[in-house]
């Protein structure tokens, strides 16, 4: 087996797993707090990519015909800082969602909560191909994409933007992990994703603890579309691809684990390129195969996910 | 709470009238169908009927035995491969292509549910999407000769045509310019019909209770004796097969499947067909799939003018006011359309049990209204509101506007409700002719069977009209 092209097809695959690791973070927050799949995580991360997009290239027309898109201001903004922007509009739409959709429906089943999101990414979706067209857009990258842009480790190349998502990435985590334990909010969220009802016995404001997660995973959402927005080019659909493989990525790594959430990302992203390239009945048609028995042989062993908590059954 | 405007004691003379009216109704429903509509709208209807029998097959796993599973788009599309492939290349019929496709959909169901029914809740969910997802690319493998089975990515067309024979020429429609899809809307409803009747009595049935029971409490159905794996495995492949039969029914009607069109979509459509229609009651999955059909087919007509910009429902916008539906129906009527209905059937009909003495629990005169009878205006009421929504809905047809236009379309629907102002008319006027009504309601029943009755002769003139103009 050749090494050299082995650590390439690694290097390769880690720019999508760093992808996949974020939207599933973003999943496995909201689960852990409200205890809900978010199937419309990935339409609200396109729609943040698509606020990136309209704060860095202004106003834009629809692709035929001018739009409702032509009456948002647009300021020139530096990528970094429309990025940031983008994730702070993201954090904004995802409390709101919290607030206006979920919350009102109290302890509702698992078919109405899961309705309202599917409700959502139709919603969504549909809104951005009426704004800005059904065609994909130019998106900017943010980290040098060029020829030449890349480390040399023993002979295999590391991309510029592969190092610099995962950077992002981790230090978002970092922020994260110190939110969660050294402020009095995140000691508030911990509580909740606990026990909702023993916390609110204590004094927590179960409510806006719930919308801090929410926008947490929002931000973790728009992260993810912000940074893929280059290399898969911004459509509408952008994400829906994307976010099977986090569901799978989720899944495998256990719901409600964080830990899971990353170490997932990475095996669906490892799968997606390795087996194809090195199983010859598969080819890249079915890339997404590997991925989705991974996860179901994974589930099989363990229900509850590679780190996820066993759920004990009471009567 | 008002009295509704019937009451009658389960299974007495009067109760079956109601029951016939019912049916009747349906009846009508079903016969209009093929006659008025145009082709392309029986088409559509027969997509809607093939769509409600796959809601009916997810209803199965999610309404009735509470698995959150969203996958069954894969299964149609089993089907629909498996029939395409025996009709064009096996030169199968496709009456004897049914059983195959049957027991391949049942042992799908098993190999998927025997792996996926060990995970619960939304890990199912999760599970299930996998499966829709994956499957429109697996139909592409080019290995054991699926993709030469299957078309791969052009799909597979199906030149055999559907068309009435001889003996089957009096149904109504298969003649004439809408006669291969008349016809195949009648092999449609026919087979929705016995697949209802299965699925009724399977619900009735010792495993169909414990599947119930399992909903209801997991823990308490193993506690009484039930064997959980089994039922649920069970369970989920009888859903698959019935799937799998709804693919059939669409490879039947379109003549043509393509892995594309079994995507997530088609699984989220089947999702809002059930949510709509009513999550686990039978009659909810058939409005489902009309529901679904006919609202995308209503908003791809809109057009609103905003000033520089006109929103076109043609485009993406479909899907958005999908999303809204779905969302408002999950706030404000969580039962679906069923249960909206079964409000107002509440305030028409009330059917009261019987005791095991054959006697109603209550006698039927206690629910009579008193001295003022509120019964007899509320028919006229009916009969009257017939009409005057008719000619407001017909002229506000004049606007050219898709909100308008349903509202009027729905406006003029309330005409239908003519007979059974009649019906409760003359109940009253047979319980005054008893002595048990005061004089006074003589007048408003007597309007009221008088309107009811024009109405009734509007709705079968019109009826009628259609046909002929459309002959």
């Amino acid at each position: 087996m050749d090494l050299v092209l082995l650590l390439q097809r690694i290097f390769d695959a880690l720019f999508n797993s760093a992808i996949y690791s974020s939207l599933a973070l973003a999943l496995v927050i909201i689960f852990r707090s409200t205890g809900l799949l978010n199937f419309a995580q990935g339409e609200m991360a396109t729609f943040t990519a698509y606020i990136a997009f309209v704060l860095l290239a202004g106003p834009q027309p629809r692709l035929t015909g001018g739009g409702l898109a032509g009456l948002i201001p647009g300021v020139p903004f530096s990528i970094p800082l429309a990025i940031f922007g983008a994730v702070l509009c993201g954090m904004a739409a995802g409390a709101m969602t919290e607030r206006a959709l979920i919350r009102p429906l109290g302890g509702a089943s698992d078919v109405a909560l899961v309705n309202i999101t599917i409700g959502l990414l139709l919603a969504t979706n549909s809104l951005m191909a009426q704004w800005w067209g059904t065609g994909p857009r130019f998106f900017p990258a943010i980290f040098p994409t060029g020829a030449g842009q890349h480390f040399t480790i023993l002979g295999a190349r590391l991309r510029y933007s592969t190092v610099g998502v995962w950077v992002i990435l981790l230090s978002a985590l970092i922020l994260l992990v110190l939110l969660l334990r050294h402020t009095k909010t995140g000691l508030a969220f911990r509580a909740v994703s606990i026990s909702p009802s023993n916390a609110e016995l204590v004094g927590v404001r179960v409510g806006p603890t719930l919308m801090y997660g929410w926008a947490m995973a929002s931000g973790f959402g728009a992260l993810a579309a912000c940074l893929s927005a280059n290399s898969v080019l911004l459509e509408p659909n952008m994400m829906l691809r994307v976010l099977v493989y986090a569901f799978a990525a989720a899944t495998l790594g256990g719901l409600d684990s964080p830990k899971g959430a990353l170490l997932g990302g990475l095996i669906i992203g490892l799968s997606q390129t390795l087996i194809p390239a090195y199983v010859p009945f598969i080819g890249f048609e079915l890339s997404v195969l590997p991925a989705l028995v991974a996860m179901v042989v994974i589930l099989l062993i363990r229900p509850a996910g590679l780190f996820g908590t066993q759920r004990i059954e009471r009567i | 709470m008002s009295t509704p405007l019937v009451v009658v004691a389960k299974d007495s003379a009067e109760h079956k009238k109601w029951k016939y009216a019912q049916w009747l109704y349906l009846a009508g429903f079903l016969l209009l169908t093929p006659l008025v509509l145009e082709p392309f709208e029986i088409g559509k209807m027969n997509r809607a009927l093939v769509l409600s029998v796959a809601i009916l097959a997810v209803n199965l796993v999610v309404g009735f035995n509470g698995m959150l599973a969203l996958g069954h788009s894969a299964f149609m599309g089993i089907g629909a491969f498996v029939t395409a492939s025996m009709v064009q290349d096996e030169n199968w019929d496709y009456w004897q292509v049914i059983p195959i496709v049957l027991i391949v959909g049942f042992i799908m169901g098993v190999i998927i549910g025997l792996p996926a029914l060990r995970v619960k809740g939304l890990y199912l969910a999760l599970v299930t999407i996998a499966q829709a997802a994956v499957f429109p690319t697996l139909v592409n493998i080019d290995e054991l000769g699926i993709a030469a089975r299957t078309g791969g990515p052009n799909g597979k067309g199906v030149s055999e045509e559907v068309i009435a024979p001889d003996f089957l020429q009096w149904l109504p429609g298969v003649t004439g310019a809408r006669g291969g899809s008349a016809y195949r809307y009648w092999i449609i409803v026919v087979m929705i019909g016995i697949t209802l009747m299965l699925v009724t009595n399977y619900l009735r049935s010792r495993p169909g209770r414990a599947v119930l029971a399992i909903r209801d409490n997991e823990a308490g159905a193993a506690v009484y004796g039930v064997n959980l794996p089994v039922v649920k495995t069970m369970n989920f492949a009888i859903s698959a097969s019935i799937g799998s039969l709804a693919g059939l029914m669409w490879c039947l009607d379109k003549g043509f499947v393509a892995g594309q069109d079994f995507t997530f979509l088609l699984a989220i459509d089947l999702i809002i067909g059930l949510v709509l229609g009513g999550v686990g009651t039978i009659q909810g999955s058939i409005v489902g799939g009309l529901f679904v059909v006919w609202v995308n087919d209503l908003t791809k007509r809109i057009s609103i003018p905003l000033g520089l910009y006109t929103l076109n429902g043609d485009g993406p916008l479909a899907k958005a006011i999908f999303g809204l539906i779905l969302i408002l129906f999950t706030f404000f009527a969580p039962g679906g359309i069923v249960s909206l209905a079964r409000m107002v059937q509440a305030k028409l009909i009330r059917v009261v049990p019987l005791a095991p003495s054959g006697e109603p629990i209550q006698p039927i005169e206690s629910f009579d209204p008193g001295m003022e009878s509120t019964r007899a205006d509320a028919a006229m009421k009916l009969s009257i509101a017939g009409p005057v929504c008719l000619a407001i809905g017909w002229l506000a047809m004049n606007i050219n506007s898709l909100i308008v236009g349903v509202f009027a379309f729905g406006f003029r629907m309330i005409i239908l409700f003519a007979p059974v102002a009649v019906l409760v008319a003359t109940n009253e006027l047979k319980a005054h002719a008893e002595g048990k009504r005061p004089d006074s309601i003589k007048g408003p029943a007597n309007t009221a069977r008088l309107l009811g009755l024009l109405g009734t002769a509007f709705v079968i003139v019109y009826a009628a009209q259609r046909f002929i103009l459309n002959y």
